[in-house]
């Protein structure tokens, strides 16, 4: 396991670091610089997630979601760096492209894992949790809707591009659904010690979801490279340090678990 | 099977499908010696620690359907 006491502080230093240097360098969309440190969240989400499932086993069902959740989160990274070498190191244009079938491809998997994680908790539905569940689904599925797939639209645009767009709007909806699950689930954890891991993955997934609608609203302005809109990039960078909380909040918990056993021997 | 393999098996598996095998396995070696009553109380109070009172009811209950 990656022992160290001092991750959490790293990612809470690398979250401060990257909305500083977003706010200090004057044009993050060509900053080699910002681009590396975009990237290092979602490779750290991805290590973190490794090392849980080198402590957990995936035959079992958490082990089996956290599988999931681990390949979705490095899909997204591999997609990321992909779009680092095509966009900022070769300046090619590349959209639609295979990188966002590795980018789509994450979408249908955070589905199953968090999917999996709902029916393991048997969760009983109340009329509150019925309510809090209906009026965020309406709410964010008519923004996502809107402008993430009806705005999304491009008459001059072509057959493939089109699609693409409307893709990723549909991915957000299928988030949408598991957000609500995700928020099921954590209601259903009350004081275990399982909650902290799975608001983690709350924020990660509502901070993706708002940083996908916020794209979906903006995507003009953010690919002019108007630096205000730029800052979008820090809600995708602090969804995965959320995800990277999350993986080693998991580890960390069954670690101690597994320490207290070994030591009682 | 007598009572008590099917405590420890059915323990076994809620603790590795929420805690890994490796955890089981651990637990495996303190089960050993314990009455099936002992099991369950122990697997409660852990499952109660990590998944809260309402998801380890939920599991305690389907545990002792195995007596």
């Amino acid at each position: 396991m990656i022992k160290s006491k001092f991750v959490p502080l790293f990612l809470i230093f690398l979250g401060l670091i990257s909305i500083l240097s977003y706010i200090l360098r004057p044009d993050p969309s060509t900053d080699i610089y910002l681009n590396i440190i975009y990237l290092i969240p979602s490779f750290l989400a991805t290590i973190l997630g490794i090392d849980l499932l080198k402590r957990m086993g995936v035959k079992n069902k958490k082990g089996n979601i956290y599988l999931l959740l681990t390949i979705a989160v490095a899909l997204w990274f591999v997609g990321e760096s992909l779009w680092f070498l095509y966009k900022i190191v070769l300046d090619l244009d590349h959209f639609p492209s295979y990188i966002d079938v590795v980018y789509l491809a994450a979408y249908p998997i955070f589905f199953v894992a968090f999917w999996k994680e709902y029916k393991l908790n048997k969760i009983i539905w109340t009329t509150k949790k019925i309510l809090i569940s209906s009026i965020s689904a309406v709410t964010l599925t008519s923004l996502t809707g809107y402008y993430g797939i009806y705005m999304s639209y491009d008459a001059e645009a072509s057959f493939w591009e089109n699609s693409f767009s409307i893709l990723y709007g549909v991915g957000d909806l299928a988030i949408i659904f598991v957000l609500i699950l995700i928020i099921m689930i954590v209601s259903s954890y009350q004081k275990g010690k399982f909650l902290s891991i799975w608001i983690y993955f709350l924020l990660a997934m509502l901070f993706t979801i708002f940083a996908d609608i916020l794209y979906a609203m903006y995507y003009q302005e953010y690919n002019k490279g108007i630096k205000i809109f730029q800052y979008l990039d820090l809600l995708w960078i602090i969804s995965f340090i959320f995800f990277a909380q999350g993986f080693y909040k998991a580890n960390k918990i069954i670690f101690e678990i597994q320490s207290n056993l070994i030591n009682k021997k | 099977m007598l009572v008590k393999e099917r405590v420890l098996e059915s323990a076994l598996k809620i603790i590795s499908d929420n805690l890994g095998d490796y955890t089981a396995q651990l637990y495996k070696d303190f089960y050993n010696s314990q009455e099936p009553e002992i099991i369950i109380i122990s697997v409660s109070e852990l499952m109660t620690d990590m998944l809260g009172a309402q998801n380890a009811d939920k599991i305690v209950q389907e545990l002792k359907q195995n007596i």
